[in-house]
């Protein structure tokens, strides 16, 4: 149960980071490089903060008297005593994680982006594929390589996650990470805490040798 | 991104919607940091924005959350506020000193195994590349347990050397992955030429090697000094009374009493870590510079 709600909210947070993070490192990469450059910093920005400063300021938002709850009642959209559970349960486990990680997904996709000539697009064209056509056959296969490399980051990084879960996850949004952690300081039940980090381990490396045989560890950028 | 005057209707939404899209994605990342620094000149003690605030009334501003930060507690009812405490200097004092030291250690350390794994003559390069880097994929609540039976041993747990090795240990990969990318972008003709003109080696590496890497050995140095500056997990794990960082105090401040004292310490750190990004930034402009002189 506990495994697959962690399996679970790592692939919903990946996928979730997929889907934002494609049409945006899509438009950073083919922007000029003065636009893509002050975008970018909207990227960087998030990931150089810290993580709880992070976790605080997703309180502020998402609570239940927060900033989205605040702005939804105002306009009408919901009702004063309406007001949507965003916080403490697993959909907080989820806004949060993917804001996190979604840095994890753009800068691996950008990069993969930026070198593919944009002469292919065009070229495919000419040859009479239609635009969707042509981003569909021609652009995304020469992104799998960054599709991969960001899915795996993602995964990686999502399923070993402590610290965010702990503090907005209320109790269904907790991962094995938070068990080992109770295990390791209140029950003080060290076994299974190791057997447990041994298992989450063993998934990682596996996926971490995944990652270096298709893209070589020291491919990794930061920034 | 300007269209061509011959888009069609239907391109010219789909192009919109698409921009609209990104547009959402990106506030989506920045928004939630934003919100925090009005929030943090609240008068009243929620996380929330009051009418008052609203309405830019300056009533509803105050600096007092901020007093509470540097110990000045005044009025604030707190003798027993875990958020009115000289905790929060201590916190920073520590979290400095810490980093600083794993900084050091990790620079050191990351730059020598980056020359080392550089080298085409390094065996085996490839999988001791993956163990370096490795601190940096591996859960921080499996390193952190691992350290705490591995240093219980060696009675480092609760003691400063303890932390600032472990989070020296976390440090390493961003210096290892940056100066790596910095040496790519060397040729090691320059050493043969200074090796040539009569430099014993030591000289060489300090007077002509050092200065060329440098953009990558700093960069690496801030990511690992960030990472130290904001790590928790390690600290809760193995960290003693004596080791109470910045980033302790800002967790049970979440956990027990939120406060806008936290929305003030995470506005300093937002305006940190926005300056940090402008100097990364810096450094980059000039590592490209250097590699643009550079021959080859």
């Amino acid at each position: 149960m506990l495994w697959i709600r962690t399996l679970k909210v790592s692939f919903i947070v990946t996928l979730a980071c997929l889907l934002l993070a494609y049409p945006v490192a899509y438009l950073l990469a083919t922007l000029p490089a003065s636009k893509s450059n002050l975008l970018m910093i909207c990227v960087l920005m998030p990931f150089w903060t810290s993580l709880l400063v992070r976790i605080v300021a997703w309180m502020v938002m998402l609570q239940s008297n927060g900033v989205v709850n605040d702005t939804l009642v105002s306009l009408n959209v919901l009702d004063d005593d309406n007001r949507l559970e965003m916080m403490y349960n697993f959909t907080g486990a989820i806004i949060v994680m993917t804001q996190i990680l979604l840095p994890f997904m753009i800068l691996p996709l950008y990069s993969v982006m930026k070198n593919i000539p944009p002469t292919y697009m065009k070229a495919a064209q000419n040859l009479g594929a239609t635009p969707t056509l042509a981003f569909i056959r021609v652009y995304m296969p020469q992104t799998v390589p960054g599709i991969g490399a960001g899915c795996i980051l993602v995964f990686i990084v999502a399923i070993g996650y402590y610290i965010t879960p702990e503090l907005v996850g209320g109790r269904d949004g907790q991962m094995i990470g938070n068990y080992i952690a109770r295990h390791m300081q209140k029950t003080l039940n060290w076994g299974l805490a190791s057997a447990m980090g041994a298992i989450l381990l063993t998934v990682i490396l596996v996926l971490y040798w995944v990652y270096d045989r298709m893209i070589g560890i020291n491919n990794l950028k930061m920034g | 991104m300007a269209l061509p005057s011959y888009t069609t209707p239907g391109q010219r939404i789909w192009h919109y919607s698409y921009l609209s899209f990104c547009a959402a994605v990106l506030f989506f990342l920045v928004a939630p940091l934003i919100a925090v620094i009005p929030l943090s000149f609240t008068a009243e003690p929620y996380l929330q924005f009051t009418e008052g605030m609203l309405a830019l009334d300056p009533d509803a501003f105050s600096l007092r959350w901020y007093e509470g930060l540097f110990g000045m507690c005044g009025d604030i009812d707190s003798s027993t506020s875990v958020m009115c405490t000289d905790k929060w200097m201590v916190g920073t004092k520590n979290s400095f000193i810490i980093a600083i030291f794993a900084t050091l250690i990790s620079t050191t350390l990351g730059t020598l195994a980056a020359l080392g794994l550089s080298s085409p003559h390094m065996p085996f390069s490839r999988p001791l590349m993956a163990l370096m880097i490795s601190p940096m994929i591996v859960p921080l609540i499996i390193t952190a347990s691992g350290l705490f039976f591995f240093f219980a041993k060696y009675n480092l747990v609760a003691t400063l050397p303890g932390i600032v090795l472990a989070h020296a240990i976390l440090g390493i990969p961003f210096v290892v992955i940056t100066v790596t990318a910095s040496l790519a972008g060397f040729d090691n003709n320059l050493l043969r030429a200074a090796a040539n003109l009569g430099g014993p080696p030591i000289t060489n590496f300090f007077r002509i090697q050092v200065p060329m890497i440098a953009p990558g050995v700093i960069s690496g140095g801030l990511f690992a000094f960030i990472t130290s500056f904001d790590e928790v997990v390690i600290v809760l794990f193995i960290g003693g009374p004596d080791q109470y960082t910045l980033p302790r105090q800002m967790w049970s401040g979440i956990r027990q009493e939120i406060s806008p004292t936290i929305l003030a310490a995470a506005t300093i750190l937002v305006i940190l870590s926005i300056l940090l990004l402008g100097s990364l930034e810096a450094l980059r402009r000039r590592s490209e510079k250097l590699r643009g002189m550079s021959p080859g």
